[in-house]
């Protein structure tokens, strides 16, 4: 790059300029209609629960395109905890938000990729209606009942079979939605219903201006088909319980400024668990909260992880709380995934440089070292990345082949897999 | 009066125990403390000796400025520092480490209490009998990103202090201000930019150059490396280090990250609403963490090493206001070891080893066996 660190003005408009068409062309993509067969997948791998494919996520700035997620693979198992570690600036949020399909646009879309999750959608007959699951007697007929409705005529129906708490139940099947190739106003099949997020901040999430209850309630009245307000006020009152509030009742009516930080992320899980999500995406979610309450929380998430059948991609940049809760760690750096492994892998026998760093330079309870350890440097602009390893300028383990290419992703184990030049080599000889 | 309780413990029937007058006791005990100490001259080896200090914030008063309602952020904390050594703070938050810290540089005035700053007394000083005093006395805000003028170039930012206080004649501030700018690990090229052209990290070591600037002998560090990432976290602990042992620089180190208050402090003060629960040498608070808040208070720092699964003891709850605090012993709401007269008597302060003190009944027969 040149001395200068401005943009001149024609650089700017030429930048503007390719930016807006390649946006007008990806938001197109975006909003446009399409039958359900075009986002339909199939997995790699039957036993993973979501699939992300060299992602790419860019953010078109005037300054030119941030490659905020630059080539991401990573895989989720059913009834696992994925932990996604990295500092401020690495992609992991964009990452969570690519998959929720959250991003901001038109600057930011996904460029390329697949992200392939298994969900347990509701069946649709031809016009897209729900099929309920109807009682059957001893001989396979379906059972009537006599109901009024609203006008107080009395008809015969079909009975519709029930779960305890009063609600018809859908017939369901499982089917494998490309989510980066949705168009947005299909998301709601996944979003809330299928993947769930925890956000870092409790205090701006939720909204101020209604209760805690209406908020949940909302939640349950636009996920869970025929609901009415009574089931929907108990099964929020339900919720709230299940994670850990001591008293539903006056909660379900508190606005949420009269919450403290800890319980308001409660409500926000409880908010995240009304659908039965498969996978809960919680993104830092105790970062703005104490230690005492973030011991809270986790404990929390793991105890929800055993009761509820799903999974969790656990978003943050506190190594001590990905041990905890993980079982699968990724490392990001700069946009890519440098190094992923089971926790005990990365802990034991971390390979990238970064992560040798990032485990260094944080002072540990046990640690008494005089001088920490610290990654000189800081991390590289987002625009205009250099083709050779993004680590290169901080590393202090350079060879010369660091100059080169990006390096490919190295297998140290079954399941541990590295992105550096140094392990390339060991696997040649 | 103290002897009184600590006797009568065992026979007290909590059933019908009158709250109100042990309020009153307690406070005439307190102010007795108070009264006493008051007239002691300052430790002469001590840089800063704080002795029953409190600020109260009004929240509702009569119409004649009396309160009805206060917010007590800090009741009745004493500590010393001496030259050269790090004292850590740490709490949750909302439990008054960062109002300490300000009130200890005036930037707040103590409701009362007393502050020995080199042997003078200057709770009472004015703003303008403070000024001379800011040359040797700074701080290092918590957010890099709000705490700098974005309209100064880096330059004028740090050369500001050193001409309100005539630290070097005029022609030789800029020379002054690129040394400083060197020990800093900023380099000379910066001095022509902006904040808004400096990352988080970068931000923070302005912040620390400018604070150093006026050579103070003491710095209030508020949570320098808790808006940062872990990477550069190391760094500007590693910065704060080395300029501790350059300048002989004394700090007052608030944070809520127990490995970075452990990593960085000499003494430690575990602080829980207002109060100071433990105070003691660092070895000390970490080999043998006596008040049940501090135990719970470090087996929640979340382990590294997955192979190693901690026995969590994890509070109950969360912080109570601190307009309308507990009775007794303010922790008795969350406290796992919880027993009767918690609920209702103070605790107060016991040294258990030399120079650890911890204020918590469980503790009362010790220095009773003690006694015998």
């Amino acid at each position: 790059m040149s001395e200068r660190h401005y943009l001149t003005g024609k650089e700017i408009r030429q930048i503007a300029k390719d930016n807006a068409k390649e946006m007008r062309l990806l938001e197109k993509n975006k909003n446009r209609k399409c039958k359900e067969e075009e986002f339909l997948s199939t997995m790699n791998d039957p036993n993973n629960i979501l699939e992300v494919e060299d992602l790419h996520s860019y953010f078109y700035t005037d300054q030119g395109v941030v490659k905020a997620v630059n080539g991401v693979s990573f895989s989720i198992p059913i009834n696992s905890t994925i932990g996604v570690v990295g500092e401020s600036g690495c992609g992991k949020s964009v990452t969570a938000m690519s998959i929720m399909r959250l991003l901001q646009g038109p600057s930011g879309q996904i460029k390329s990729g697949s992200i392939r999750f298994r969900a347990n959608d509701f069946k649709r007959d031809t016009l897209g209606n729900y099929i309920p699951i109807y009682e059957l007697d001893d001989s396979g007929n379906i059972l009537k009942e006599t109901i009024t409705d609203k006008k107080g005529n009395t008809i015969v129906v079909d009975k519709v079979k029930k779960d305890e708490s009063g609600l018809p139940l859908y017939e369901r099947e499982e089917k494998v939605y490309d989510i980066a190739k949705m168009p947005i106003k299909e998301m709601y099949r996944v979003r809330g219903r299928q993947i769930a997020m925890v956000f870092q901040e409790p205090m701006t999430s939720l909204n101020p201006v209604f209760t805690i209850g209406n908020q949940l309630d909302e939640a349950s009245m636009l996920h869970i088909p025929n609901i009415t307000k009574e089931l929907a006020k108990k099964r929020s009152i339900h919720m709230l319980d299940m994670v850990g509030i001591a008293s539903p009742e006056r909660i379900y009516d508190a606005f949420p400024h009269e919450l403290s930080g800890g319980m308001r992320q409660r409500v926000m899980i409880a908010m995240a668990l009304v659908a039965e999500p498969r996978l809960i995406i919680a993104d830092e979610p105790t970062t703005a909260l104490d230690v005492t309450i973030q011991a809270q929380i986790l404990d929390l998430f793991n105890d929800l992880k055993k009761r509820i059948n799903g999974s969790i991609l656990l978003i943050t940049h506190d190594l001590g709380v990905i041990a905890e809760m993980a079982d699968y760690v990724i490392v990001m750096y700069a946009g890519r995934v440098i190094e992923q492994g089971t926790a005990t892998e990365i802990y034991n026998n971390p390979c990238h440089p970064y992560t040798i760093g990032l485990q260094k330079s944080k002072p540990t309870m046990d640690s008494t070292k005089d001088e920490l350890y610290n990654i000189k440097g800081n991390v590289p602009n987002p625009i205009d990345m250099p083709n050779y390893c993004y680590f290169k300028e901080r590393c202090d383990k350079c060879i010369n082949k660091c100059s080169g290419d990006y390096p490919k992703m190295v297998k140290i184990s079954d399941t541990h897999f590295v992105a550096c030049h140094l392990f390339e080599e060991k696997e040649n000889e | 009066m103290s002897e009184e309780i600590n006797k009568s413990v065992n026979e007290i029937d909590f059933s019908n125990f009158d709250d109100a007058l042990q309020e009153e006791k307690e406070e005439q005990i307190r102010n007795a403390n108070y009264e006493k100490d008051k007239t002691l001259p300052p430790d002469p080896d001590c840089l800063l000796e704080v002795r029953h200090i409190k600020k109260y914030f009004t929240l509702k008063k009569t119409l004649l400025g009396k309160p009805i309602t206060e917010l007590r952020a800090v009741d009745d904390v004493s500590f010393k520092v001496y030259p050269g050594e790090t004292l850590g703070i740490v709490g949750e938050s909302g439990c008054g480490k960062t109002t300490m810290g300000r009130t200890i540089l005036k930037l707040y005035d103590p409701t009362s209490g007393q502050i020995f700053f080199e042997g003078n007394d200057i709770a009472n000083y004015t703003s303008k009998e403070m000024r001379p005093l800011r040359t040797k006395m700074q701080i290092i805000f918590q957010d890099p990103y709000s705490s700098l003028p974005p309209r100064q170039t880096v330059g004028d930012i740090l050369s500001e202090p050193v001409k309100v206080h005539n630290i070097v004649p005029k022609e030789k501030t800029k020379e002054y201000v690129l040394n400083l700018m060197d020990q800093c690990g900023l380099r000379d090229y910066y001095y022509e930019r902006y904040p808004h052209e400096f990352s988080g990290g970068q931000r923070q070591r302005i912040c620390i150059a400018r604070a150093l600037s006026v050579n103070p002998k003491f710095v209030v560090c508020d949570e320098p490396v808790s808006a940062l990432d872990v990477s550069i976290q190391a760094q500007i602990i590693n910065l704060l280090k080395k300029l501790q042992k350059e300048r002989q620089l004394t700090y007052l180190f608030i944070s809520h990250d127990l490995s970075v208050v452990k990593y960085i402090s000499d003494k430690i003060c575990v602080m829980y609403l207002g109060n100071m629960v433990e105070y003691g040498k660092n070895e000390d608070i970490f080999r043998n963490p006596l008040h049940p808040y501090t135990i719970s208070l470090f087996s929640a720092v979340p382990n590294p090493d997955p192979n190693k699964k901690s026995k969590r003891i994890i509070l109950k709850g969360d912080i109570p206001s601190q307009v309308n605090p507990p009775k007794g012993c303010k922790f008795s709401t969350r406290c796992p070891n919880c027993m009767e007269i918690c609920k209702h008597i103070a605790p107060e302060y016991k040294e258990i080893e030399k120079d650890h003190i911890v204020a918590c009944h469980l503790f009362d027969d010790v220095n009773k066996q003690d006694e015998k």
